[in-house]
């Protein structure tokens, strides 16, 4: 599947990814369970940028995650009188499988075209490793899983300190 | 170095308490009933997804300042560490290849040279950390969960 020219691509700072693992990690600590983080931030004609995290109030107590339409108002409401926008999700599988399933692609919050939806396998437990991940753009109507992963999300820095001495941070 | 053994088995037995949770979440059977401070060993039966039954045990000598060592048994505990108790799709040494399982180090015959005991509850590559006894369960129900038969 190539990138229609009015999709934007997603970037996600790395601190942000590895942020979105470990709350997909932590939804399978008391069993296991998939997860849900819901990805805001700014868009631009070719580009949106995650900025902001936010895990909706979601029901896991069948070991998979469903959110209801008032948690997903909840989520909306913290970035009303923001400039940010929903731009997609991630969420967690127990194993290495990072297709969509029938039901993600019916149940899943974001259905609007654009929309970037990622499974992230083995509950996010070893990191948001983009390689390893079900990269799904909603297009046309439905759920496709890309295949040229850089025309729809691409990994930027977070920080990076260059000194070649690093005196330690202050507590 | 070592850990006096009252030490350890306050620390399994407050692990285990909150383990419990995920172990029953899970379906997982949690056997301590041999757990002392002189053996702070247990074992936990997984299924995988066919059903098959794997039994693992933990054994928690001079934790947490160690990892326990953790090893695949069979129901009555008469055979362990065969490829025949394992599941698919584990290291085929065979081993549970984690830093949370002392028998991956080298210095105990494992595969990793490049890790130290004392460095066992830091993260794997950008994961999060798998350091206490709830997690490491959560580990193991995944990975067996999705094998589908025995490593022979």
């Amino acid at each position: 599947m190539s990138a229609r020219k009015a999709l934007p691509v997603v970037y996600l700072p790395e601190a942000l990814a590895g942020e979105t693992a470990a709350l997909l990690a932590s939804f399978a600590q008391r069993g296991p369970s998939e997860g849900v983080v819901y990805w805001f931030g700014l868009e631009f004609a070719e580009r949106a940028v995650v900025t902001t995290l936010i895990v909706p109030a979601a029901d896991t107590s069948e070991g998979r995650v469903s959110t209801s339409a008032e948690s997903n108002a909840e989520a909306i409401v913290e970035i009303v009188g923001t400039p940010l926008v929903y731009l997609g999700q991630a969420h967690s599988h127990p194993g290495w499988r990072v297709d969509h399933s029938l039901v993600d692609d019916r149940e899943t919050f974001a259905r609007f075209d654009g929309a970037i939806s990622v499974v992230v396998p083995w509950f996010g437990r070893y990191g948001f490793v983009l390689q390893d991940c079900g990269v799904h753009r909603h297009v046309a109507g439905q759920y496709r899983r890309v295949e040229r992963v850089a025309e729809h999300l691409r990994m930027i820095p977070s920080l990076r300190d260059l000194r070649p001495v690093r005196l330690p941070t202050q507590p | 170095m070592s850990i006096a053994p009252g030490v350890t088995i306050e620390v399994v037995q407050r692990e285990l308490a909150v383990a419990a949770d995920f172990a029953a979440a899970a379906g997982l059977l949690v056997d301590v009933g041999q757990v002392s401070s002189q053996k702070p060993s247990f074992t936990v039966t997984f299924q995988n997804g066919k059903g098959d039954c794997f039994h693992v045990e933990f054994d928690c000598q001079d934790y947490p300042l160690y990892p326990p060592t953790i090893e695949f048994v069979s129901g009555d505990r008469s055979e362990r560490g065969t490829a025949r108790l394992y599941p698919s799709g584990l290291h085929p040494m065979p081993c549970v290849c984690m830093r949370y399982n002392r028998k991956a180090y080298q210095e105990r015959g494992g595969p990793h040279g490049d890790w130290r005991l004392v460095d066992w509850r830091l993260p794997t590559a950008q994961g999060v950390a798998i350091d206490t006894l709830a997690m490491m369960f959560s580990d193991l129900e995944s990975k067996i969960r999705q094998s589908t038969g025995r490593m022979a």
